[in-house]
């Protein structure tokens, strides 16, 4: 084949514009097109809209430059872009426009002169010809503007969309006549989404597809693919939609059948709950984290449950701020079919205590992980870890578990196939990868490890010498667990320091037969609720120190009159052990006090 | 230049008095400018009234081309999104249908003179020089503007107090010998069509030949102006449709 007339080369377009003194909006509208225009073809663009189709055009046109890549012609190429009345005045004659925009397009003035009494005879405009252009219709200036048109004669015809000009009659008298023109031997560009007239018109398609060439070959195969796969497109989206309305339908109705209190503060009003929920069938929705985004998240997942009419009563229960527990509570108290209460976090454990470990509720952790921004997150970080116990709660609860993809939690189904259980959320992605690899490995087949936590200062080694294990970053946490000592809940955060959940957590699972070995330590270095007002960052410190402390002792005390409680002291490097033993509290306060004055 | 013919055609379809209006519209501009300055103010000098007239036609034809072009470009996008066109083209239409009309004003004027009976000398000659020079100026600074106002569209406000200020600067009416201090006058001089209405003013009210040293100076400053301007608008010829987008 010969050398291309018009060849496109990794050509990008990107559209910026202004909305503001310093705001831009961009579009990348192409992305690395490149084809060929050989002498005398046709070749037809196909595509949705916005996909830059008409940029192409404009670009070949020579009307707009690209951002990079290059469109080189061959020497002496005349390009028109076909465009019905560009430059037309309204004020002026028919007669006066047609010169007008024919001079516009590139045509010499005598050239149109003599062609003037064609184009009004194809156009039916004999009678309005010498009018002015503002008292013709629609129609009227397109069929002016196309008869024009016909009359050009470049070396590279664009056309973009123009044959659904007047009417009926009309219509077919210029597909004709655009029919002939384009067969001809003249190049032609040709943008339509009218698919049928393409596989007519056109030799070779182009289908254009986010500003990247999608296919490109013969017209009858490119036009088909792009149909199936817009055919492909709708299916989809109309399955979807039925789906979601079965199922609303569904739940709307369940509702209307059932209707449970809003329990505000359960432990209150545990009796009167025990008595709707029941343990083979209680859906537990662990909202973990913060923000009001999240609870549209939860929303949007609930709603993508399958069957949801077996999930029993709804527990909302959220271990950041309960806004958006409310929220979803709100919602689920007319749409779960089963209705729905509100709990904190440390009562999750309690609100499913009917459920002997391992049996039959089904959980539903849905993952609220880290959507936020990184500053967010950061200011999370001491709380996010929250929601850890309730969710290992939830899992040592739970015969089956559906984990709703998303980020730190998507890695639990990955896990569940492991001997080791790794429940965790990380901030950053590089850090996820860095978990499974703690999970999978050897450092904690050992069965020693308890708790495995990102501390902050600890180095890596040392944490590791401490029977710790420490990742680097400080934005995140992580639990590793051998299966069997989850099992036993042999676990803590340390980064939750003020250990009621924790501990209200331990005191469940030791109700539930379970032994407890109690880890905790507190890390107060980077914490972030610092109480207001106070200036020495040490003295803020350490009394926080203290109230953590206070908080785990009176927990400790409260849980545990019999038990025997480790606590390990963390501050900074340095760690104090405090030995707890059964019905030694005095000595405990001793030692807090001791701790106090250091 | 078929464009600029259809453009005032357009034009004059437009309004009822058509072609009427391109010269009462100076006729009462004028009439304020001499209600205001001849008689309430008592600014009049001697022939104020020709004075006046001379000065607001020449003035009329710079404001007039420099208001209407500046937006020339930044108005034509329905025709650069669909047609490779050099931008100049734009500025340029503006500048020469605002240049037509003013000519017809400008004999207007002279028939005004002869009528006044202001003499008529050998140095009206020079006049279409002159007019020439003006029309430098007026293309240079049009198509100047016409280029930056797409980049930086708030020109178009700060415009019109421009050519208020200008106007005040360039004695359009009062004479700038008599009103300023000489010292003052010099720089007043700077601005190029404080210069072109003086030297209007000399060949039309005072019979004198022009101040031929100003005029070269002017008329190869707009001859540079020109130049610069257009290889502006050329050289960001293909940005401006993405400018105003």
């Amino acid at each position: 084949m010969s050398a291309p007339i018009i060849s496109l080369r990794e050509v990008e377009f990107l559209y910026r514009i202004r909305n503001g003194l310093f705001r831009h909006f961009e579009h990348q509208a192409l992305r690395a097109v490149s084809f060929d225009i050989y002498r005398g073809e046709t070749v037809g663009l196909i595509g949705r809209n916005g996909s830059g189709k008409s940029t192409l055009l404009r670009l070949i046109a020579g009307i707009v430059r690209p951002d990079s890549g290059q469109i080189t012609m061959a020497p002496d190429v005349s390009v028109t872009l076909l465009t019905l009345h560009a430059g037309f005045d309204p004020e002026l004659p028919g007669r006066d426009n047609v010169v007008l925009s024919g001079m516009l397009l590139g045509l010499p003035y005598r050239t149109i002169l003599a062609k003037l009494d064609k184009v009004v005879a194809f156009a039916e405009l004999e009678a309005f010809i010498g009018e002015p252009l503002k008292t013709y219709s629609d129609g009227m200036r397109a069929r002016l503007g196309f008869a024009l048109a016909l009359e050009l004669v470049p070396d590279v015809f664009l056309v973009d969309e123009v044959l659904g000009v007047g009417d009926a009659a009309f219509m077919r008298k210029a597909k004709n006549a655009m029919r002939c023109k384009l067969t001809s031997e003249q190049t032609v560009v040709y943008v339509s989404h009218d698919l049928q007239s393409v596989v007519e018109l056109c030799d070779r398609v182009i289908w254009v597809e986010n500003g990247l060439t999608r296919i490109a070959g013969k017209a009858s195969e490119v036009v088909e693919a792009y149909l199936a796969a817009i055919l492909e497109e709708e299916n989809l989206k109309c399955e979807r939609l039925q789906i979601e309305a079965e199922a609303k339908n569904k739940w709307v109705k369940a509702r209307s059948e059932t209707q449970i209190p809003f329990v505000k503060s359960f432990k209150q009003d545990i009796d009167q709950v025990n008595v709707n929920v029941s343990p083979e069938n209680v859906g537990l929705v662990v909202i973990h984290g913060h923000g009001l985004e999240r609870a549209e998240d939860c929303l949007f997942s609930l709603a993508s449950l399958p069957a949801p009419q077996d999930m029993g009563i709804l527990v909302v229960a959220c271990f950041g701020s309960p806004n958006e527990a409310r929220e979803v509570y709100s919602w689920a108290k007319t749409g779960w079919p089963g209705g729905a209460v509100l709990v904190s976090g440390d009562q999750v454990g309690e609100t499913v205590l009917g459920a002997p470990p391992g049996g039959k509720c089904r959980c539903v952790v849905l993952d609220l992980g880290p959507q936020s921004t990184e500053i967010q997150a950061r200011n999370a970080a001491g709380r996010y870890l929250c929601g850890i116990p309730g969710l290992l709660w939830a899992w040592f609860l739970a015969s089956e578990m559906t984990v709703v993809p998303g980020a730190p939690f998507a890695f639990l189904q990955h896990m569940s196939s492991r001997p080791y259980s790794v429940l965790g959320c990380c901030v950053e992605d590089h850090l996820r990868e860095e978990m499974l690899k703690c999970a999978g490995g050897c450092t904690l087949s050992q069965g020693t490890m308890r708790t495995c936590y990102v501390g902050e200062g600890v180095p890596r080694d040392q944490a590791v010498e401490q029977g710790q294990y420490a990742l680097d970053s400080v934005y995140g946490g992580c639990m590793a667990v051998p299966l069997e000592l989850f099992r036993t809940i042999g676990l803590f955060d340390e980064g939750y320091s003020p250990a009621h959940a924790d501990l209200d957590f331990c005191q469940r699972a030791v109700q539930v037969g379970c032994t407890l070995e109690y880890c905790f330590s507190s890390r107060v270095q980077g914490h972030e609720r610092l109480p207001l007002g106070t200036s020495s960052p040490a003295l803020v410190q350490e009394e926080m120190l203290v109230s953590e402390l206070r908080s785990a002792l009176r927990y400790a005390r409260k849980y545990h009159p019999d038990g025997l409680f480790w606590l390990r002291f963390q501050r900074g490097l340095r760690q104090i052990p405090l030995l707890v033993v059964r019905g030694q509290w005095k000595l405990a306060r001793k030692l807090w006090h001791e701790l106090r004055r250091a | 230049m078929f464009k600029v013919r259809a453009n005032l055609r357009s034009e004059i379809a437009r309004d009822y008095l058509n072609y009427l209006w391109w010269v009462v519209e100076p006729i009462l501009f004028m009439g304020v400018y001499y209600i205001v300055f001849g008689i309430l103010l008592k600014q009049g000098t001697d022939n104020f009234i020709p004075f006046l007239l001379i000065g607001l036609t020449a003035w009329q034809w710079f404001a007039n081309a420099l208001t209407h072009s500046s937006t020339s470009i930044f108005n034509a996008q329905g025709i650069m999104r669909h047609i490779k066109i050099n931008k100049i083209f734009f500025p340029l239409v503006t500048v020469f249908q605002d240049t037509i009309k003013n000519l017809i004003v400008f004999s207007l004027l002279l028939l005004f003179c002869v009528l006044y009976g202001l003499p008529v000398t050998i140095f009206w000659c020079f006049l279409p020089l002159l007019l020439i020079i003006q029309c430098l100026l007026v293309i240079g600074t049009c198509v100047l503007f016409s280029g930056l106002v797409p980049f930086f569209p708030d020109l178009r406000f700060m415009l019109n107090s421009g050519l208020f200020l200008l106007m005040c600067l360039s004695g359009v009416f009062f004479d700038i010998d008599r009103t300023f201090i000489p010292q003052h006058s010099v720089y007043v001089y700077l601005n190029p069509m404080a210069g072109l209405l003086k030297n209007y003013r000399l060949i039309l009210l005072d019979g004198q030949p022009p101040d031929w040293g100003y005029l070269v100076l002017v008329g190869f400053g707009s001859l540079l102006l020109v130049i610069c301007a257009s290889w502006l608008v050329n050289r960001f010829n293909h940005l401006y449709l993405r400018a105003i987008q």
